[in-house]
């Protein structure tokens, strides 16, 4: 796993984003970059640089699953691997995200510990 | 025009009468023609006040067999909204505690490091001038080990107690997240109001006040259409549950944590 890896983290608030990115200083990884819905997340995307994806569900403007389907439907930026972190813990949201090809699901509140673990585990799949 | 009293040919030709009668100081016959115009004039009210009374117990009707009310009134609207807001103001109170406790445990390692540096900056001071015997040097190095092994581990405890506090401000989105869905509600609900208001101005027989209303009055036909779409595309978007509260989950479909969340993902081949 590449310690400077770009990270995308998406969240309509502004707190969890400072906690999400926070826990990833901890966990190393200084090279984050913010956005505060899908709509304002597309084009930090579409730039280019972008190594890995964080994002909520709930989300004015454009939602987190529909940013997820957006990035597997792009050729430019279908194998990013895309962890979402939400209070949304509905079966059927997860299995709806789980379908649209999501790679990692913490549900709020959580822990750093769980932070660590999915992202451990996500990178795993993709270097092993 | 007095509403109580029709004043046609018939009313105008008595009330001639009484004037000439009077004038001609014919007692009886005023009194017979007075009593006869006072009938006429109470005739007039009852029928005013009958229509009156049928109306209000129309609109009560229809405010008692409209389901938007009951709706409101028992229906899971208000109960949610409070429910909702008495997990916010656990959470607030949980996250608060959290976070006093956090900074009052750590206090005593400031302190602690803070005191350990102190005393040894000033025997290191007393070295630097050459001013300490090398017996007194020697404890000076023991306390130092002793010192910075303490120190190392207080900063490391430190920066745990940081991280919790950080954890606890979680409480921000998720709290957020469930006020901006009872505002959500209370829009519904001013919504379903105006309906109301609406339906029941109809009842009375004043069309007319619908009528002169445009297109930027809340009570206007077009601008209440505008409404219930805008409430239709916000209920839509709102189908997402956000945090869970306590009391208000179905719990067939929602799961209970992060292990059971994990549990589902794996069985889907995660």
């Amino acid at each position: 796993m590449n310690k400077d890896m770009k990270i995308l983290i998406v969240d309509d608030f502004s707190t969890m984003r400072r906690i999400i990115k926070n826990l990833l200083r901890d966990l190393g990884f200084t090279n984050t970059v913010e956005a505060d819905d899908g709509t304002t997340a597309l084009p930090i995307l579409n730039a280019g640089g972008i190594d890995f994806l964080v994002t909520d569900w709930n989300m004015p403007g454009m939602q987190g699953i529909d940013l997820l389907k957006h990035v597997r439907a792009d050729d430019k930026l279908s194998t990013m691997p895309v962890l979402m972190v939400t209070a949304e813990q509905k079966r059927e949201q997860i299995i709806e995200a789980a379908q649209a090809g999501v790679n990692g699901y913490i549900v709020k509140p959580f822990t750093a510990a769980t932070l660590k673990e999915k992202i451990d585990k996500i990178f795993e799949r993709i270097d092993g | 025009m007095s509403k109580g009293i029709k004043i046609d040919e018939a009313f105008i030709k008595r009330a001639k009468e009484l004037v000439t009668n009077a004038e001609l100081g014919k007692d009886e016959e005023v009194k017979s023609i007075l009593d006869e115009l006072i009938t006429m004039k109470e005739t007039s009210l009852f029928q005013e006040l009958g229509k009156l009374t049928r109306d209000v117990h129309e609109t009560f009707k229809a405010f008692r067999t409209d389901s938007r009310i009951t709706e409101l009134a028992e229906g899971g609207g208000m109960a949610d909204a409070k429910e909702r807001l008495h997990y916010v103001v656990t959470m607030t109170q949980q996250a608060a505690d959290a976070t006093m406790g956090q900074i009052e445990d750590a206090i005593p390692l400031c302190e602690s490091i803070t005191g350990g540096t102190s005393e040894l900056l000033s025997s290191w001071e007393r070295f630097t001038q050459k001013q300490m015997a090398a017996d007194e040097f020697r404890q000076l190095s023991k306390t130092l080990k002793v010192f910075l092994e303490s120190a190392n581990n207080d900063s490391k405890t430190l920066m745990s107690h940081l991280n919790e506090i950080m954890m606890a401000q979680s409480y921000q989105d998720l709290t957020g997240q469930i006020i901006l869905k009872v505002i959500k509600l209370v829009e519904d609900i001013e919504d379903d109001l105006i309906s109301l208001i609406k339906l029941s101005s109809k009842h009375l027989g004043q069309e007319i006040i619908s009528d002169s209303l445009d297109e930027n009055d809340p009570l206007s036909d077009s601008s209440l259409k505008k409404q219930s779409s805008e409430a239709d595309n916000k209920k839509r978007k709102s189908s997402l549950d956000g945090p869970v509260v306590p009391g208000l989950i179905d719990e067939a479909e929602t799961l209970a944590g992060q292990d059971e969340v994990d549990d589902l993902l794996s069985s889907l081949g995660f």
